[in-house]
C-alpha cells in the first residue's frame, strides 16, 4: 500500500513538475505566448497551481491505475483489447 | 492519421526512422497522458488540446467500466472511485478557477501541429520566432508553406547578415537548407568553407536510422527502493512471475534512458559516454539531472540543454516504471489483498 501510494505521489510531482517547468519557462513563453503562460505570476497563484497540478494527476493516476488493475483482474486480453483501441484513437 | 498529423516535429528525422520515432513518441505520450494527465501533453505537436480532454475523460470513466466486469466487486470499491473521481472533478474545476481564462481554448483546441507551427510562422512579427517555428520542427510540417518562407528569408536574409542578430547563430545557419539560403548567400558560405579547408558549409546531419525539485527527486529514489523490495517481496511469496514483471519494468527503463544517453551524448568521446551511462545505471540519474538543472550546467557537446535531459527521463522514467509498476501493484494486491498488509 506505502508502495503504491508513493509511485502515485512520485508520478504526480514529477507529472506536475513537468508542467509547470514548461509553462513558467520564460523561454517557452516568448516562443510561443498563445499555448504557454496558464500559470498566473504571483506566489500565491503558482503554488497554488502547482499544488492543484498535481492532485489532479494524483487522482487521474489512482482511477485510472485502479482501473487499469481491474481489468488485468477481469482478463488480461481483455485489458490490452481496450488499451490497444484507445492507443489507435 | 487521418488529419495528417502522425509524423512528431522533431527535426532531422528522415526515411523509416522518422515512423519509429512517431510511434515511440504517440504510445509514450497516450501513457503519459492516460496515467497521470500531463498537462503538457495538450500541445499541437503532442496530442492536441481535444483529445488530450477526450482522453482524460475517458479515464475516469473507464474505472467503473471495470469494476461493472470485475466478479468480486464490492460497494467499499465502489465509493472508493466515486469518491476518487470527485475529488478529480473539485480539482479540475479548481484548476481552471485558477489559470488565465485566454488559455481555457488550449483543452479544447483541434488544431494539428503542422497548423500550429504554420500559424506561429505567419502570426508572429519577430524573424527569431518564425525561424524558430520553421526550423525547430519537421520539415513536413511546413512543407505547404515552403514558397512563403523561402520568399520571406529572401527578404530578410542580407538585413540579418548586416545586423548580426542574437539569433542569426552559426548554429541557425547550419539547420537551415540550401534551398531556403538566397543564391548570393549560400555561395558565400560554401567558399568561405571551402577557405576554411571544408567541403562545404557546416549543415546539421539528416538522422536515417528548484528546490520543489529535490523533493520529487528524494521521493523517485525511494520509489525505486519500494520497487526492488517489492521485487523481493513477490520473489518470498512465490509471484516469481509479477517479480519478474517488476524487473522487466525497471530494466526496460535504464535501457531506453541508456539509449538517450547515448543520443545525447554522440559528440562526447567513449569515456565521457561510459561515465554518464554508468550514472543511469547506478540509478543516480536524477540527482545528476537536477544537480545539473539547479546550477546551469553548460555544455557544448551535449545534442540538448540539462532541462530537456531531464524531463526526457523523467517521462522514460513514468512510461516505462512508475506507471505500470503501480498498475502492477494494485493488481497484485487485488488478487493477493494480504500483501496489503506486509507493507
Amino acid at each position: 500500500m506505502v508502495s503504491i501510494l508513493l509511485s502515485t505521489m512520485t508520478t504526480a510531482f514529477a507529472s506536475a513538475m513537468i508542467s509547470f517547468d514548461q509553462d513558467v519557462s520564460v523561454k517557452n513563453r516568448k516562443k510561443n505566448s498563445e499555448f504557454y503562460g496558464y500559470v498566473k505570476d504571483t506566489n500565491l497563484e503558482r503554488t497554488s497551481t502547482f499544488l492543484v497540478l498535481m492532485l489532479l494527476a494524483a487522482f487521474h493516476n489512482l482511477s485510472r491505475t485502479i482501473g487499469t488493475a481491474l481489468l488485468f483482474a477481469v482478463s488480461g486480453s481483455t485489458t490490452f483489447v481496450i488499451m490497444g483501441a484507445e492507443m489507435a484513437v | 492519421m487521418l488529419r495528417n498529423d502522425f509524423v512528431v516535429w522533431i527535426p532531422s528525422l528522415e526515411g523509416i526512422l522518422k515512423y519509429i520515432a512517431a510511434i515511440i513518441v504517440h504510445v509514450v505520450v497516450k501513457v503519459l497522458v492516460d496515467f497521470t494527465g500531463l498537462i503538457q501533453c495538450r500541445g499541437a505537436k503532442l496530442m492536441g488540446g481535444s483529445l488530450f480532454t477526450f482522453s482524460t475523460v475517458l479515464g475516469q470513466i473507464l474505472p467503473f467500466v471495470a469494476l461493472s466486469l470485475y466478479d468480486a466487486s464490492t460497494n467499499a470499491m465502489n465509493a472508493a472511485l466515486i469518491i476518487l473521481a470527485c475529488c478529480w472533478g473539485v480539482s479540475v474545476v479548481v484548476f481552471f478557477g485558477l489559470i488565465d481564462r485566454d488559455k481555457w481554448w488550449t483543452f479544447y483546441g483541434t488544431i494539428t501541429g503542422a497548423q500550429a507551427t504554420i500559424h506561429t510562422f505567419r502570426s508572429s512579427d519577430n524573424p527569431a520566432i518564425k525561424m524558430n517555428a520553421i526550423f525547430t520542427n519537421h520539415s513536413s510540417f511546413t512543407e505547404s508553406i515552403k514558397d512563403e518562407v523561402i520568399a520571406y528569408m529572401r527578404d530578410n536574409w542580407a538585413e540579418w547578415e548586416r545586423t548580426q542578430p542574437a539569433w542569426f547563430t552559426p548554429k541557425f545557419i547550419a539547420s537551415v537548407g540550401d534551398e531556403f539560403i538566397p543564391g548570393r548567400a549560400l555561395q558565400q558560405l560554401n567558399e568561405a568553407a571551402i577557405e576554411a579547408g571544408v567541403g562545404a558549409r557546416r549543415r546539421r546531419e539528416i538522422i536515417t536510422l528548484s528546490s520543489m525539485k529535490e523533493v520529487v527527486i528524494t521521493l523517485t529514489t525511494v520509489d525505486t527502493m519500494t520497487d526492488v523490495y517489492m521485487i523481493y517481496l513477490y520473489k518470498e511469496n512465490g509471484l516469481h512471475s509479477n517479480a519478474n514483471t517488476m524487473i522487466a519494468m525497471i530494466s526496460t527503463n535504464v535501457a531506453i534512458q541508456l539509449l538517450t544517453v547515448l543520443a545525447v551524448n554522440k559528440k562526447k568521446g567513449w569515456r565521457k559516454v561510459l561515465k554518464e551511462g554508468l550514472i543511469t545505471l547506478l540509478f543516480i540519474r536524477p540527482f545528476v539531472d537536477a544537480w545539473r538543472v539547479h546550477n546551469k550546467h553548460k555544455d557544448s557537446e551535449t545534442t540538448t540543454d540539462p532541462l530537456t535531459e531531464m524531463v526526457m527521463n523523467k517521462g522514460i522514467e513514468l512510461a516505462t516504471e512508475s506507471i505500470p509498476g503501480c498498475v502492477l501493484q494494485c493488481y497484485v494486491l487485488l488478487l493477493n489483498p494480504s500483501l496489503g498488509s506486509s507493507r
